[in-house]
């Protein structure tokens, strides 16, 4: 199936997690949350959360300057 | 009341009164200070206080316009009060020229009713997060770098906090890049912004809610997240971790 990941087009397999989206991105930060269809996903979730046909998710950066 | 009229025709006489009454503490006087603060004492904020122990540096002047180059070495509280002294003498403003920590907090907070969170690091941001909770005041997050920037409300045991939304992040993760006046100048209006709704009690706050910023595509989300019943500082009887 198809998703949106950081607004570009991915295909991943059925039964793909959230916790599969995040350790594609090799993120090297941990100050990130992820957004699913404007909603953060608890990092709780992460591994329940299952995707469907055309969700939009996002990595969202959090940044901490003053 | 002459120098309010304009305030006073949005927002009624009763909101300014408040205004001027308010007691805002503003963690930090740097970019995002610098707005907050100017933003604050335009609006008529009675009671300012700011805490920041660095000196003004050349390099802060590309986004920091309320100090200037002859400030360059002075303390930033210091040059901030001038700031706000020179702007509008009315306004009573107090200098915390300290590197806040879980010894001295209470002294600093207490004086206050909310807190605008302008600080430069994630450690100091967490940790101020905690106080906000342990003090029950109000904290208005901020926080910016890049093309980035997002602000978020909290209002203690009410909504969701810091933690709430990253439970596992690692404070000590440094800051590498660098940072431009529009984007700060921005994320600090709407943190501004946040302050007044607090102060006169009107409108919808950003809780629960994070507002993202993306400069470079000119686009604001606002994304919906919800109290973390888990959450290791706001869950009920937990014991802060840096207090």
């Amino acid at each position: 199936m198809n998703i949106i990941v950081n607004g570009k087009n991915v295909q991943i397999e059925d039964n793909m997690t959230i916790s599969d989206i995040v350790k594609m991105q090799n993120l090297s930060t941990t100050m990130f949350a992820v957004e699913k269809n404007l909603e953060i996903i608890p990092k709780s979730e992460y591994k329940s959360t299952r995707l469907n046909d055309g969700d939009k998710i996002e990595i969202v950066k959090f940044v901490g300057g003053g | 009341m002459e120098r309010y009229r304009r305030n006073i025709e949005l927002l009624g006489n009763d909101a300014q009164e408040k205004i001027l009454k308010a007691k805002v503490l503003i963690a930090g006087a740097g970019g995002l200070g610098s707005t907050v603060i100017a933003n604050l004492a335009s609006l008529g904020v009675g009671n300012i206080g700011i805490i920041d122990c660095d000196t003004v540096e050349i390099s802060n002047l590309n986004r920091q316009y309320i100090h200037s180059a002859r400030k360059v070495g002075q303390k930033k509280t210091e040059s901030a009060k001038e700031w706000i002294n020179l702007y509008n003498h009315f306004i009573n403003v107090k200098c915390f020229d300290i590197k806040l920590d879980c010894t001295n907090y209470e002294a600093v907070v207490n004086d206050y009713d909310i807190i605008a969170d302008c600080f430069d690091s994630y450690k100091s941001k967490f940790l101020l997060n905690e106080i906000a909770l342990k003090t029950n005041k109000p904290l208005v997050h901020a926080g910016v770098s890049g093309f980035s920037g997002q602000v978020f409300t909290i209002i203690p045991h009410k909504t969701a906090c810091l933690r709430c939304l990253l439970p596992d992040a690692d404070e000590d993760e440094n800051i590498t890049e660098g940072v431009i006046s529009p984007v700060v100048s921005t994320i600090a209006s709407i943190q501004a912004g946040e302050l007044l709704k607090i102060i006169i009690n009107t409108g919808e706050l950003l809780t629960n809610q994070l507002l993202t910023f993306d400069a470079l595509k000119t686009e604001f989300k606002k994304i919906k997240f919800e109290k973390n019943i888990n959450c290791p500082v706001c869950k009920e009887g937990e014991i802060y971790e840096n207090l």
